[in-house]
Parts: C-alpha cells; sequence; structure tokens
C-alpha cells in the first residue's frame, strides 16, 4: 500500500489558518482587556437614576447612589444605597469581592434594622431587582471565557469590532447564566457599545445598549445604560448623573456601620 | 418590688436633660451644616374579620388607622430621629394606641457610634423566633401583627476593621405592651364571661435596680459573621402569671391576674455563613432565670435561606425555613406543665416558613407559617399584595391557627380571621 501524503500546499494552508485564528484570539482577548482596563477607575460615586420598565409599559423610577473602590488588584468593594423610592429609602447593598469568587454581601433594610448577610456566590442572579446580572456588574475577567472576533462593523457611525466570548473557566461555567456573549466594541476609544446575552439552552436573553459617552479622569463612561430582557419583555434604564472618579474614598465606606448610615 | 417614685423620676430626669443637650447639638449641626434632612410618613388602615363569633369580643371586625410620621436630621457626624405611632382602632379603643416608636440623637466618630433615647436595637441574625434579641419592645395586643417599639437606651458601638463591640444600658424597664382584657381576642387570660382584676405589684419598680444592660462582640471572618453576646436583663413577657381568685362581682368570680417579670443572665451566640447561594444562620441562647423552677433554658434556632431572583420567568422568590428549640435544663418543665400556657415559651421544639414570592413589581405573595412539632399547634399566615405604584400598596390575607387547647395556637385557635388594608408611603 503506497504512503498518503498530504499534499504540502494543504499543510500550509492549515498552518496558515491556524495562525490566523490563534492571532485573531489574541489579538480579541487584547482588544477586551483593553476596553477592561479602560474603563477600571480607582474609585467613584455616583448618583443614579435606575427606570425599571415592566412588560406592561409602566415605569418604576428608584434613585441612590453608587460607591465603589478598589480592594486589591484584582478585586473591588461596592456600596448602593436607595434613596427612593420611599418602600427602599435608606437601603442598601454592600459587596466585597474575593478573589476565591465568593463574595461577602449584605443587605440593609431599615425596617428591619439590621444588616443581613445574603449569599453573593452565584453571578448569574438578578443585581437589586433590575435586568442587570451581577456578573454584567462586576469587572469582566477577560482570562475565564474563550473571546474571539466575529467581524467588524460599523454600529451607530461608529467602527467597532464585534467580538464573541464563551465563559470557559469552570466556576464560570457554572454559575454563569450565559453561554456566549457577543460584545460590540469601539477599539478607538476602547469603549463597550452594547452587548447581547445567550442564556444556556442558547437563546438570546438580553440585549445592551450603552449611550451618551463622556470622558471623566481619563476614562470613557457611558452616561446612559439600557439593558432589555427580550425573554421577558423588561427594561431596565441606568442613567449616571453627578460623579467623583479618582476621588480618594475612605476604607470606611464600605463597612456594615456605613451601610447602615445612608447618605 | 414596689416602685420607688423619687428615683425613678430622677433617672428620667437626668436621662431626658443629657438626650435634650444632644439632641439639641445634633439638630443644630444637622440645620446650621445642612446636609440632610427628611420627613416622611407612612399611613395604614386595616379591615380585620374574624371568622367565628366568641361570646367575650365586642366585634368582629376591626378597623384600624395607623400612622407613622418620621423626621431625620442628619448630618456627616450627627444626627436626630423621631418617629411618632398613632394607632386608631374604631371597634376597640384597648387597640387605640399613641406613642412614640424611636426618638433618639446619635453621634458617629471615628470607630465610635453614640445613641441616645428611645431606639429599636436589634440583635442576632434570626427571623421570627430571636433568642438574643432583647432590646426592644413589642406590642402583643394582636399577637400575629406585633409591632415593633424602641427602649430608652444608651448605646456605644465601636468599631475595629471587621469587629465591633455593642454596650447597651437601659435605665429604665418597660414590659411588652401585653393584653389582659378579655375583651381582646388575643388577650392572655381565659376569654371567658368573668371579671379580672390586674396586680402589678411584680412589676419591676421604676428604678435602677431594675436597669439592664447588654454586650455584645461581633466578628466578620474568613466570610463568616459571629458574635457573642451577655445580657443581664428583665423578662419583658411574663416570666409567669398567676391567677386567684379573689372575689365575686355580679355573681362571676373575680380573678387576680398577676405577671411576675423576673431577672435573667442570658449568654448568646449567633453566626451567619454563605455556601454559594444558599444562607446558613444559627442563633442560641442559654438563660439563667432568677426564679429557681422555670430556671434555666435553652433557646436554638437554626435557618437556611435563599433568594432565586429568577425562579421562574421574571418571578422571584425568598424561602427561609428555620427550626427552632426552647428546652428547660432544669424543672421549668414541669411549672410550665403545671401553670398552663406559658406566653414566655410558646413551644419546645418547632419549623418556620417564609415563602415570599414576588411576581412582578405590581405583585406579590407572602405565606408564613409555623408548626409546633410536639404538640401540633400550627399558625399560617398568607398576604397578597398589590402595588400600583411605588408608594401604594394594597394587600389581603387571612390567618389561620389551629392546635389542642394546651398549645399557643391552639389557644387562639377562634381567632381564624381574614383582613384587607391599603398603606401609603409619602
Amino acid at each position: 500500500m503506497g504512503k498518503f501524503k498530504i499534499p504540502t500546499w494543504i499543510i500550509v494552508f492549515l498552518a496558515l489558518l491556524n495562525g490566523y485564528s490563534f492571532a485573531s484570539e489574541t489579538s480579541a482577548v487584547e482588544i477586551m482587556r483593553s476596553v477592561v482596563d479602560q474603563r477600571r477607575t480607582n474609585s467613584e460615586k455616583v448618583d443614579i437614576v435606575m427606570t425599571l420598565i415592566d412588560n406592561q409599559g409602566k415605569k418604576w423610577i428608584r434613585t441612590g447612589r453608587f460607591y465603589m473602590a478598589r480592594k486589591d488588584s484584582e478585586n473591588d468593594v461596592r456600596l448602593f444605597h436607595f434613596f427612593t423610592p420611599p418602600e427602599l429609602a435608606k437601603s442598601g447593598i454592600l459587596t466585597i469581592e474575593n478573589s476565591s469568587g465568593v463574595h461577602d454581601q449584605w443587605l440593609y433594610l431599615p425596617a428591619y434594622h439590621t444588616t443581613r448577610r445574603i449569599a453573593g456566590g452565584n453571578r448569574g442572579e438578578k443585581y437589586m431587582g433590575t435586568d442587570f446580572f451581577y456578573e454584567d456588574i462586576i469587572r469582566i475577567r477577560v482570562d475565564e471565557y474563550k473571546i474571539i472576533e466575529l467581524r467588524k462593523e460599523v454600529k451607530d457611525g461608529i467602527n467597532s469590532v464585534v467580538l464573541e466570548g464563551i465563559p470557559v473557566a469552570d466556576r464560570l461555567k457554572e454559575e454563569s447564566a450565559y453561554s456566549k456573549i457577543i460584545w460590540w466594541v469601539d477599539p478607538q476609544k476602547k469603549t463597550m457599545l452594547g452587548a447581547k446575552y445567550f442564556d444556556k439552552k442558547g437563546n438570546v436573553l438580553k440585549l445592551l445598549e450603552n449611550s451618551d459617552l463622556e470622558f471623566v479622569k481619563g476614562h470613557y463612561i457611558w452616561k446612559k445604560q439600557l439593558m432589555f430582557d427580550v425573554q421577558n419583555n423588561h427594561k431596565t434604564i441606568l442613567e449616571f448623573g453627578k460623579k467623583e472618579i479618582d476621588e480618594p474614598i475612605s476604607p470606611d465606606m464600605f463597612t456594615l456601620r456605613y451601610l447602615k448610615r445612608a447618605q | 418590688m414596689i416602685p420607688k417614685k423619687k428615683e425613678a423620676i430622677s433617672i428620667y430626669f437626668i436621662c431626658i436633660s443629657v438626650y435634650i443637650i444632644l439632641s439639641a447639638v445634633t439638630i443644630h449641626a444637622g440645620v446650621a451644616k445642612g446636609n440632610f434632612y427628611d420627613f416622611s410618613a407612612k399611613v395604614k388602615y386595616d379591615f380585620i374579620n374574624f371568622y367565628q363569633d366568641n361570646l367575650s369580643r365586642d366585634s368582629l371586625q376591626w378597623n384600624e388607622l395607623s400612622v407613622y410620621p418620621k423626621l431625620q436630621l442628619m448630618n456627616k457626624n450627627a444626627g436626630f430621629t423621631a418617629e411618632g405611632f398613632l394607632r386608631k382602632n374604631f371597634n376597640y379603643e384597648g387597640r387605640s394606641l399613641y406613642t412614640m416608636k424611636e426618638t433618639y440623637a446619635n453621634l458617629s466618630l471615628e470607630h465610635i457610634e453614640l445613641k441616645l433615647g428611645k431606639q429599636i436595637i436589634n440583635w442576632g441574625v434570626a427571623d421570627e423566633i430571636k433568642p438574643t434579641d432583647y432590646f426592644k419592645r413589642y406590642d402583643y395586643t394582636d399577637i400575629l401583627r406585633k409591632e415593633e417599639e424602641g427602649i430608652f437606651a444608651f448605646r456605644a458601638t465601636y468599631q475595629l476593621g471587621r469587629a465591633n463591640i455593642d454596650f447597651v444600658w437601659a435605665p429604665v424597664f418597660d414590659t411588652d405592651r401585653i393584653s389582659y382584657d378579655h375583651k381582646n381576642p388575643w388577650a392572655v387570660v381565659p376569654r371567658q364571661e368573668i371579671s379580672f382584676t390586674l396586680n402589678n405589684e411584680h412589676k419591676p419598680a421604676m428604678n435602677l435596680e431594675a436597669s439592664q444592660f447588654g454586650l455584645r462582640a461581633g466578628f466578620e471572618q474568613s466570610g463568616i459573621d459571629y458574635s457573642f453576646t451577655y445580657i443581664y436583663g428583665i423578662d419583658r413577657l411574663p416570666t409567669f402569671i398567676d391567677t386567684q381568685t379573689v372575689g365575686i362581682v355580679e355573681g362571676k368570680p373575680l380573678v387576680e391576674v398577676i405577671p411576675f417579670h423576673e431577672r435573667i443572665h442570658l449568654f448568646g451566640a449567633d453566626w451567619n455563613k454563605s455556601f454559594s447561594t444558599w444562607n446558613f444562620k444559627g442563633e442560641a441562647a442559654y438563660v439563667i432565670t432568677e426564679h429557681p423552677e422555670i430556671s434555666p433554658y435553652f433557646r436554638v434556632v437554626l435557618g437556611i435561606d435563599r433568594n432565586f431572583s429568577r425562579f421562574w420567568s421574571n418571578t422571584e422568590l425568598y424561602v427561609l425555613a428555620q427550626y427552632a428549640i426552647d428546652k428547660f435544663t432544669g424543672k421549668g418543665e414541669e411549672f410550665v406543665k403545671k401553670n398552663g400556657v406559658n406566653f414566655n415559651h410558646l413551644f419546645r421544639q418547632a419549623v418556620t416558613l417564609n415563602f415570599d414570592m414576588k411576581v412582578s413589581e405590581t405583585y406579590s405573595l407572602h405565606i408564613k407559617g409555623i408548626l409546633d412539632l410536639e404538640k401540633g399547634g400550627r399558625l399560617v399566615q398568607s398576604e397578597f399584595r398589590w402595588k400600583p405604584r411605588d408608594s401604594v400598596v394594597a394587600y389581603i390575607g387571612a390567618d389561620y391557627l389551629d392546635g389542642r387547647d394546651e398549645t399557643y395556637f391552639g389557644l387562639f385557635r377562634n381567632n381564624d380571621r381574614f383582613l384587607a388594608g391599603v398603606r401609603l408611603d409619602l
């Protein structure tokens, strides 16, 4: 039997294709990393108006203030205080991220005069009753996804790169509500224009639209975010008002004592 | 114990003077710097209809209007809070109440928080059945809708990193509000056509001898919150109630009701830990009562809860299950059996279940149940809420109680009821 020989040109072609694919993935990862790094501040204090729009079109408006600071190179600490409506006023949620991926989280409900530890382990749960999941709020750990570039596309007049991220880290795969995310990224300003989230069955779950970009203290930051839960026809609009970026915030702010002292 | 009036008046005078000075300072600081002030109010109207007739009731229906006005002045370091509580029952005057729920001034320094005045202090991590939660007062004139009320106290909390020490001194003593009026379906005396007279001879005096204090050290370490507690207090609910027939009025026996509120030493601990999406918690107390026949005893509550933020479609579900033990280690069991239902020891073993389902921003369902595992007494409460807008909630619900005569819920089994109401947040 004669030896089966693969033609040299096929080997060269496959090598090039593989090389192209590898190069594409590396480049996509770097683009995504640059977006995450560009957005990450040392600290934030931001007034937020949160509008929930239910499937009947009825609007529910909440206002509050969000505080964030870096805990260490990997992790952040977050505090959110509600101002309105009266039912939620002065309640708050404190989150301390840990490298283990199991975050400490406490809720303060003035009606009960106490803080309560709440399970903070599941990234795929809703954050404060909005259409944002906890994993949408925390910083994207780029290494936990397999990220590839799908195409280049003009979105809202901006030359964007379309990236696909698939959870690959074991813990993320287990906890995430998503099987896949598609991000629209502006590589010039290193910002995320929008995203499409797919549930575990591969169906479209949510759409994210960011708008009204501003440049604050060296960071491009969106002033408005719309998250649309297409499966439940429910929307959340976040509008970011007065903000202080990279101003020193006392570590005492991220304690249970301060959680109870909404101001 | 007989109240020493002069001493009681002196204590009140000193406390109120300090309180007024501190309030004035904090109000001035708040207004002068103009950082933060807030006035809010909650208004509630409840219609309650008891299902079964009972000779001792004036009415099978209650209509209640409750108002909670609240004023807060606050700046970075100081604050003043005053919350009133006004409740008018249009059918049974015994439920009408006009008081201050809280009125306190507070001062926050770098590591210390000071609070003086009438305040609600919440200790422990359990829900509903709270073994170490001593420093607050309850209104049990409707035991299923008990209302929290502050006590007059000085509180100092010292925070160091993720640890804190909490000290509370309550110079005067108040019992919980409980009804000895047989016209109230929730009275702790038999609901029969007999006359009662209340003998307060054994109520603790209004003097420093009756002051209480507590110390709680709390820690947060490696993802677990835990604390240790010691309280030198007095039973806010009667340790036991004695009854004696003292005469005949209009051919019916006149019964004297004598509540005893005894000194207690409470040693407690609680902890709270999350594993993945589940939250586990426990609270325990070992109590020594200065009444030899009912002491000592220990109480333990173990609980697990979870929030399913995407339970089904857009529905959120919160579930909490708890197992509670209340066990005498001395002769208390015999004493309680001899004296009937003891309102301080409702069961020996029980399970509780809370189930809150938020179908949407507009609709939600809340169910709560308690089952006495030893004697079978049980309670189920349900409430369906409709929130057409953020500041308005309308609700309908029902309470179901059952059990044998010697059980707590069995004692009130004629009090099954339907309720409807509306709440405005202003």
